[in-house]
């Protein structure tokens, strides 16, 4: 057999003049198929660098609110009025034991999500409402200001002044005392499968308040009680 | 096979199964309440209950009995009665829905929600709604049903042209009793 051997060097009329950036491909060619775990590895670690390192990423600080400021979540608008300590308040739906005083909140919901939301329950408004001096304690009671509805319901865009209270052991707290409100917010979660409905669940601290106790003694119409017959005697 | 071809077939393929996605019903679809759409006047006969909307009041005003707010009202007045059994016939269901929103029956007047009813003998009452003071003016859907629960059972829609109506000052919710017929 005969015929013409070209050299491999040779070049071929027709083919491509190496372009500028062939050494690139002829350099990735020569590395190591071993070496390629340990840079990617440096890149990771470069990145993660790049981003602060392993250290604790800053967290946002918590807002704090005066009293009469409105913290909107997804699904209520709220605005902490004052706190009042108080010897009973049958009216807002709180049974006390002997010993015990209610503090009550007053504050002002809107719901801001399309359907209505109860103030109870697990969903409602008692899930992102605390005292931090109380622990997590939910609220014992919900009702309204204006007609003492207990657990009311919350329609969307209505606002409505609400009274939460809780029993408390007479002593812990004192008129002029400063306690912290602590709002939490709750996430929408969808029910899939066989969960159906919509939730609100997993509440997260979104905002304090710190609010002064106002000691009301056996409340303002006993008070008011007490204030004419002094006067008469 | 050409390679244009396996393309094209490949492409109608992926199209074809974004359209079954797209057409697939959902789960809210296939638990969805069965509607029985019904006028003021007009009896719906659903299961296990019998209702008859007679009237629909707006006002700036509530009052039951002792009872009374301020606020925008809605009041329905109606007449329902159990068809099948009294034992767990309560008109749980009761809501207004308008544009994306749902408003609940107040439960602060006393009224016929969640009231239990007898089988052939009407109860005759209100439910009152509160109601965001825009809301006023477009058509809503009064939806009506004995479950808390309303999927897979039946539900009686009723579209309210809350536009037509004329807020007065003050409206009366029926007192809840038997209905006179």
């Amino acid at each position: 057999m005969s015929g013409v051997t070209v050299p491999p060097e040779a070049p071929r009329p027709d083919a491509p003049r190496p372009s500028r950036t062939a050494w690139i491909a002829r350099t990735w060619d020569r590395i190591p198929t071993g070496w390629f775990a340990g840079m990617l590895t440096a890149v990771f670690l470069a990145v993660t660098a790049a981003f602060g390192g392993l250290a604790q990423a800053a967290v946002p600080p918590i807002p704090e609110l005066e009293p009469g400021d409105t913290h909107v979540n997804d699904q209520f608008a709220l605005t902490v009025e004052r706190a009042v300590l108080i010897d009973e308040l049958p009216e807002a739906g709180i049974t006390t034991e002997p010993g015990q005083r209610v503090l009550a909140i007053v504050l002002t919901a809107e719901n801001v999500w399309n359907r209505a939301l109860p103030s109870e329950g697990s969903s409602g408004l008692r899930a992102g409402v605390r005292i931090a001096e109380l622990g997590d304690e939910p609220a014992a009671a919900i009702a309204r200001f204006d007609d003492t509805t207990f657990s009311p319901y919350l329609q969307p865009r209505v606002p409505a002044e609400l009274v939460l209270t809780w029993a408390i052991d007479r002593g812990v707290l004192a008129d002029g005392d400063e306690i912290e409100v602590v709002l939490r917010d709750l996430t929408l979660r969808k029910g899939e499968l066989v969960v159906a409905g919509e939730y609100w669940e997993t509440p997260i601290t979104a905002a304090t308040m710190r609010l002064d106790v106002t000691d009301v003694g056996a409340g303002a119409d006993a008070e008011a009680e007490a204030d004419a017959e002094g006067q008469e005697g | 096979m050409r390679r244009w071809m396996t393309w094209a077939i490949g492409l109608a393929l992926v199209g074809g199964a974004w359209g079954v996605i797209q057409v697939t019903p959902t789960q809210d679809d296939a638990e969805a309440p069965f509607p029985l759409v019904a006028e003021i006047d007009q009896t719906a006969t659903a299961r296990g209950f019998a209702v008859t909307v007679t009237d629909v009041r707006l006002g700036s005003r509530a009052v039951a009995g002792a009872w009374s707010a301020e606020g925008t009202w809605l009041v329905v007045d109606l007449e329902a009665e159990a068809t099948q059994e009294e034992t767990g016939t309560l008109l749980a269901h009761a809501e207004l829905v308008f544009d994306d929103a749902a408003y609940r029956a107040s439960e602060r007047p006393a009224s016929l929600l969640r009231t239990g009813l007898t089988p052939g003998i009407p109860r005759e009452g209100s439910l009152a709604f509160e109601l965001p003071p825009d809301v006023v003016r477009g058509t809503a859907t009064l939806e009506l049903g004995v479950s808390d629960d309303p999927r897979l059972d039946s539900l009686v829609p009723l579209p309210i042209a809350l536009r037509a109506l004329d807020p007065a000052d003050e409206v009366e919710l029926l007192a809840t009793g038997w209905a006179q017929r």
